[in-house]
């Protein structure tokens, strides 16, 4: 009898805890999306406090700090081996914090850890750009800050200064217009994004990025502003203009499908 | 029974009397004889025995009842009544007294029975007479003997009172006090063999008497009392007399007297001591031999024993004599050790005898000279480039060291010179290491210096020894000779893969015509067959030709690491051609020919598969070949533009050396070096216009077209026959003026030249980076593609994903087919990578004819995805593989690996410390209370030295710590020690305590720093020769190590230098290493 009592409170607790846990790891996940990153803070740090290992606590609580701009904090505690989420927001808080030197041991230690993780081809992309750049440079910490506006949804903030790293020809300028036509897309100003892309090419007809961005014109023309026409010449364009380029391939098959779709209709 | 008591008593009685009379009769008898005859008193105790057996058979105790029986003996008429009568009566009596007990009786004889009998025997033996059987007779007779007996000793006192009384004495009192012996010489010592003259004489009381001689065991009969007898005294012997009766039986023996022999004077103990001299360091030893063996300058104290007293001692050597410390019979004394010589002790003793001890031989053992082996260079060399040589000296001597010195003389110059590299004190052992830096020397180009190293020892008693090494030589090697061996390395590599390309070409064409006869014919005729065999065996020939050609390449790279100091371009470059030379052979080559054979001999079906599988791998070495001519080409026009730079810049050094000493010098002995650089500028000129007519980037040759027209305008020939003039004339002036503009142009030179080399290293460096880069985008882009092709399971959208998914396919191929061309070009663009590539494209082709299949059919999508993922993942491996390679190349300067920068760092430290440890030569140890300010500065500059030192191998540790360097485990471990003992230098320096643990401490730091570079060395070496065809390693059994072997292969090597400096010829040399070493390996 008195066993059968103890296995029951035992029961009884386990299940008030885990309950307890679910239930305020939900008001954390509330309090993100209403933007109460502190609150939310607080939650994730409570969840955690109980289960020190709840991946989805340390993943909230890291995006919390970003979103609060407390990159020391989401740099120094978070633990990070839990997956490869958290060392790819481990690797864009040392971005932002501009310390790039320690970046690549990351990414290299991403893609040996998670070698199918999806955040590998953004790792990669990071570390392509910094290849090119010298690690000192004031436009790269320029740019790694207009990048964290943009990901904290600092918007206009983060277009400003996009706008201030493209009057100079250099590396991070050709990556800033991407990350102005991002900006533009992100408010809905598609046809700013067209002309930044558009202002891209001219300004810099010798970027290595300059198919990535006839490519992503063509794309916004054929998504988002449903003009095939246009769509149609710019993929022909960067065919003729870059054959050998992978985004002349992906411009075919884009073609070829817009021409499935003429011949279906 | 009163009647039987009364019988007994008479007859115990008589037993009695006789009984005396029988002891007194032997008494008396006995006395008779021993008296009368002289006989040893000790006769009389016959007479205990006698007193025994007396009163045992006396019967003087007999019972009742024995007595009735001696009665029923004597009287018949009552036998057989006495005795019953007598034992009823005893019974009868104790009836009486135990009245009540009825269980003794026996028999039941009632009271009366026996009374009646007892009575009735009474009544018989009262008739009887019972004394007649008492025997009164035999006490009679012994009565008249005792009377017999007793007069006849009366009668011979009365008679022969003399005799009686000796004889008396001679029972009762001492002989000696009635007889008087004199006896010579007595007890005596006598020279061996000598006579002796032995006499004696007796007086005793009475005549008759005889005395017998004894000596060495002897008897000498002599009726007389006296004697006398010459014995020779060939041993000890004793001696004495001896007294008997007139019968001859003894009577008394004198004492023994002995007669010993001289003996001469013996030592009976001897011990040297050896005091080694002090700079032997050994301690004292003891020696009993008459052999002194001992190295000279060894003080030998001694002491003896003799067999007596001594007077005095003396040792006398060959030429002096010593008298010696004597007390009793002992003896002591010493002497030093100088030369061979011999001893004996002479000993005297009371009585003036003398004595003289064995001979003594002094052999002093001669200190070895030192062995001292140079181990590095250890060979002739030629000055590396930046003429500074390490040398390494390893020396033993059996006492100690002293110091090692240097000798060397240059061709130009008889004249010897010497360099004090070291003091030691304390080492029997040392290893030196001195960085010689022949900088200061202004060596010719061609000039050579011949040198040795020369190792003294500390025997300060009879000289310092010295041993010294072979003679090397280090020649200085003219520019062209220096930094043409790279280019000479890569055109004869080039030299002999050419025609081993052009064969591979041929033996692919052969082995395509073979397979296209096996394709239509199904089967291989007998020609066919034995074409394939030929061609086989020609393969493996290219296959051992490219080994033999790796292996040299490889073995020239040996060398260089063995030495500490390499030249570090030139070590990189050879390491390109070594990887180059890596990869033409592909993995699966050895292989597939294997298999090929095999198929071959066995007739397999499988024939054509294998010979398809040989022909991919020849066809694979074959671009693998083309390529390494490609790269080969490009490395030797790299090397050709910095060597123009190279010479270009030690030109413009010798002509800055050479101006210098125009100061103070003799201005005719320049001449011959400004011709000598005049000639070397010449050189350089053909060098320039060889590198235009051969370079092919057009860049370089528009700017080395320029250079060469700079140079005819600078008129550099007519400059340097003007200084040459100028000095020949002995015009210092001119000379200096001259040669300073000479100098100025060839400063100029020298940058135009490094400028074009910085611009062609960067261009190839930049153009590298930027191919890099662009391939690395595209493959991270298609990836990003491929990513968004997923298929779902609506079926009209996959025909869209079939389209996209060959785009990208052929996109991907694009980039495979840039990366292969690419490769050709560049030793950094791996092959691997293209092969990855093309992975990724086949898996892309096979999602993409599946989902073609899955437009019509219902197929499982999942293979679909898993195909786009391994397509996915090959193109991040290389994306990654191409990003790491882009940030080592930024990290290492456009270096091949972070690795050579690292051991430069070290080589750099360790010459840095080896240039400290000279520096401390001038502190003197221990320091003297009040520097001079010039030491002082020395010491403060030492310190500074120390601490940048030590700051930077913190730093050098700091990043191996964090993988800097790729990953080295116990790598830092290594380093601590050195660290460690840097602080303590420092701290020595400080507080102004150099001592000689500082000077050792600074040794060991050099110990650990070479020892962190050939680790490092070793691993780089091995890691770059580690590629091999797969194959399966049998499991290696577990070796356990014996706990003793490092001291023994310790001790093995010490033996092993120890029985080189034997002397043996130098063709055995290497079989007493190989010996040694195959002991060391057991």
């Amino acid at each position: 009898m008195h066993r059968l009592t103890f296995i029951f409170l035992l029961g009884f607790i386990i299940n008030f805890t885990v309950f307890a846990q679910s239930n305020m790891f939900e008001r954390a996940e509330n309090y993100f999306q209403d933007k109460n990153y502190q609150e939310a803070i607080k939650s994730y740090q409570q969840v955690i406090k109980q289960s020190t290992n709840y991946e989805p606590a340390w993943f909230g609580l890291q995006n919390s700090y970003l979103k609060t701009g407390d990159l020391k904090a989401a740099q120094k505690s978070i633990n990070i081996d839990l997956s490869d989420r958290l060392l790819w927001g481990q690797i864009r808080t040392l971005f932002y914090l501009n310390q790039f030197d320690t970046i690549p041991q990351l990414i290299f230690d991403l893609t040996r850890k998670y070698a199918k993780s999806e955040y590998i081809n953004d790792a990669l992309e990071l570390g392509i750009m910094l290849a090119q750049t010298k690690t000192d440079s004031i436009t790269l910490k320029k740019y790694s800050q207009a990048l964290f506006k943009y990901e904290t949804d600092n918007y206009l903030e983060a277009i400003d200064m996009a706008r201030e790293l493209i009057v100079k020809p250099n590396i991070p300028a050709e990556y800033s217009y991407l990350l102005l036509a991002n900006l533009f897309i992100a408010k809905n100003e598609v046809n700013q994004a067209v002309g930044t892309l558009n202002e891209f090419s001219v300004k810099f007809p010798l970027s290595r990025l300059i198919p990535r961005a006839r490519y992503k014109l063509g794309v916004i023309y054929l998504e988002l502003l449903q003009d095939t026409i246009m769509a149609k010449d710019l993929f022909e364009d960067l065919i003729s203009d870059f054959p050998q380029s992978p985004e002349s391939y992906f411009a075919r098959s884009r073609l070829a499908l817009l021409s499935n779709e003429n011949k279906s209709k | 029974m009163a009647i039987l008591k009364t019988f007994r008593r008479k007859e115990r009685i008589n037993q009695i009397i006789f009984s005396g009379l029988l002891i007194l009769s032997v008494l008396l008898f006995l006395l008779i004889i021993v008296i009368g005859l002289l006989i040893n008193r000790l006769l009389l105790l016959i007479l205990v025995p006698l007193i025994g057996l007396v009163i045992y058979k006396g019967n003087f105790f007999k019972s009742i009842i024995a007595t009735a029986r001696d009665v029923e003996k004597g009287f018949p008429e009552v036998n057989n009544k006495l005795i019953p009568a007598v034992e009823l009566f005893s019974r009868c009596q104790t009836v009486d007294t135990i009245k009540s007990s009825t269980s003794d009786k026996k028999e039941n004889y009632s009271d009366q029975l026996i009374k009646a009998a007892v009575e009735q025997a009474s009544q018989k033996i009262k008739e009887l007479p019972v004394d007649k059987i008492i025997n009164f007779r035999k006490n009679k007779i012994i009565a008249s003997i005792c009377l017999t007996l007793l007069l006849i000793f009366i009668s011979i006192k009365i008679f022969s009172p003399d005799h009686f009384s000796f004889g008396w004495n001679l029972i009762f009192s001492k002989p000696e006090s009635l007889i008087t012996l004199d006896i010579q010489p007595g007890s005596i010592y006598v020279n061996k063999d000598s006579e002796v003259n032995l006499s004696y004489s007796v007086i005793a009381p009475i005549r008759g008497l005889q005395s017998k001689f004894y000596a060495k065991d002897k008897k000498y009969k002599q009726p007389g009392l006296s004697f006398t007898t010459n014995i020779t005294a060939d041993r000890d012997f004793t001696y004495y007399v001896t007294i008997n009766s007139r019968i001859g039986l003894p009577v008394w023996k004198s004492s023994e007297y002995y007669i010993k022999l001289h003996k001469p004077i013996e030592i009976t103990e001897m011990v040297f001591t050896y005091h080694y001299p002090s700079y032997t360091k050994l301690p004292s030893v003891t020696s009993y031999s008459n052999e002194i063996r001992a190295v000279t300058g060894t003080r030998v104290e001694f002491s003896g024993s003799a067999s007596m007293r001594l007077d005095y001692a003396v040792r006398m050597g060959k030429k002096d004599t010593d008298r010696l410390v004597v007390k009793d019979n002992q003896f002591k004394g010493s002497f030093m050790i100088t030369q061979a010589d011999s001893f004996e002790f002479v000993l005297s003793a009371e009585n003036h005898r003398q004595g003289k001890s064995r001979t003594y031989y002094i052999k002093p053992i001669a200190d070895e000279t030192p062995f001292v082996k140079m181990l590095l260079p250890g060979r002739d060399i030629e000055l590396p480039v930046s003429m500074q040589v390490v040398i390494a000296m390893y020396a033993i001597d059996d006492f100690g060291l002293s110091r090692f010195d240097l000798h060397y003389t240059r061709s130009i110059s008889s004249e010897t010179s010497s360099v004090r590299l070291k003091t030691v004190s304390n080492k029997s052992e040392d290893t030196l290491f001195y960085l010689w830096d022949l900088n200061r020397m202004n060596l010719l180009p061609g000039e050579m210096i011949n040198y040795y190293g020369v190792v003294y020892d500390n025997d300060a008693v009879s000289g310092y020894k010295r041993g010294r090494t072979e003679t090397y030589s280090i020649r200085f090697p003219t520019l062209a000779e220096i930094y043409n061996k790279t280019t000479e390395t890569s055109q004869s590599t080039m030299n002999r893969l050419e025609p081993i390309s052009e064969t591979q070409e041929q033996l692919a064409k052969e082995l395509d015509k073979i397979s296209e006869h096996i394709k239509r014919y199904r089967e291989m005729n007998w020609e066919e067959q034995s074409k394939l065999d030929l061609l086989l065996n020609r393969q493996e020939e290219l296959m051992s030709d490219i080994s033999a050609l790796q292996q040299e390449i490889n073995n020239v790279m040996s060398d260089l690491h063995s030495g500490l100091m390499l030249d570090q371009e030139t070590m990189e470059q050879l390491e390109k051609i070594s990887n180059i030379l890596n990869q033409i052979l592909p993995e699966e080559m050895k292989q597939n020919l294997e298999k090929l054979r095999q198929a071959m001999l066995e007739k397999n079906p499988d024939m054509a598969k294998a010979l398809e599988d040989f022909k991919l791998s020849s066809e694979e070495m074959k671009q693998a070949l083309q390529r390494a001519l490609e790269l080969l080409k490009k490395i030797q026009q790299e090397e050709q533009i910095m060597n123009l730079a190279r010479k270009a810049e030690e030109i413009y050094k010798q002509q800055s050396q050479l101006n210098a000493r125009i100061e103070n010098e003799k201005l005719e002995q320049l001449v011959a070096p400004q011709n000598q650089i005049g000639n070397e500028i010449k050189a350089l000129d053909n060098d320039i216009k060889t590198a235009q007519q051969s370079i092919e980037d057009s860049l370089v040759q528009a700017e080395l077209a320029k250079i060469r027209q700079e140079l005819e305008q600078m008129e550099l020939d007519n400059q340097v026959n003007n200084v040459s003039n100028n000095l020949s004339n002995s015009n210092r002036s001119a000379s200096k003026k001259s040669a300073s503009d000479l100098l100025k142009d060839l400063a100029a030179l020298k940058d135009r030249l490094q400028n074009l080399a910085d611009m062609f290293k960067q261009n190839q460096q930049q153009k590298l980076t930027d191919k890099l880069i662009q391939v690395a985008l595209d493959l991270n882009n298609i990836s990003i593609e491929q990513e968004k092709i997923r298929p779902s399971q609506n079926r009209e959208q996959l025909s869209a994903l079939v389209t996209r998914q060959q785009r990208m396919s052929e996109a991907t191929t694009l980039v495979a087919e840039t990366l292969a061309k690419w490769s050709e070009q560049s030793l950094f663009i791996s092959p691997k990578w293209t092969q990855e590539v093309t992975r990724a494209v086949i898996s892309m082709e096979n999602a993409a004819r599946l989902l073609e299949e899955a437009v019509h059919m219902n197929i499982d999508l999942r293979a679909v995805h898993n195909l786009q993922k391994d397509a996915s993942y090959s193109l991040d491996i290389v994306t990654l593989q191409i990003l790491r390679q882009i940030l080592l190349g930024q990290q290492s300067g456009g270096k091949q690996g972070g690795l050579e920068s690292l051991l430069q760092a070290l080589s750099q430290m360790t010459a840095d410390q080896m240039a400290l440890g000279q520096g401390m030569g001038s502190i003197p140890i221990p320091m003297p209370g009040g520097l001079s300010a010039e030491q002082m500065a020395q010491l403060g500059r030492l310190m500074s030295m120390q601490s940048q030192l030590r700051a930077q191998l913190e730093q050098l540790m700091q990043e191996i710590n964090a993988g800097q360097y790729g990953e080295m485990p116990g790598m830092t471990g290594s380093m601590q020690g050195a660290l460690e003992e840097m602080k303590q230098i420092e701290k020595d320096l400080s507080e102004l305590n150099v001592t000689r643990q500082t000077i050792e401490r600074q040794e060991k730091v050099i110990d650990r720093l070479l020892d962190a570079q050939r680790s490092i060395r070793q691993k780089d070496y091995s890691e770059k020769r580690e590629r091999e065809i797969g194959k399966d390693y049998p499991d290696r059994p577990v070796i356990i190590l014996d706990r003793n072997l490092g001291e023994i292969n310790k001790q093995l090597r010490e033996e092993l230098l120890r029985s080189m400096r034997e002397g043996y010829p130098k063709e055995y040399e290497q079989m007493i290493k190989n010996y040694f070493e195959s002991l060391l390996q057991e």
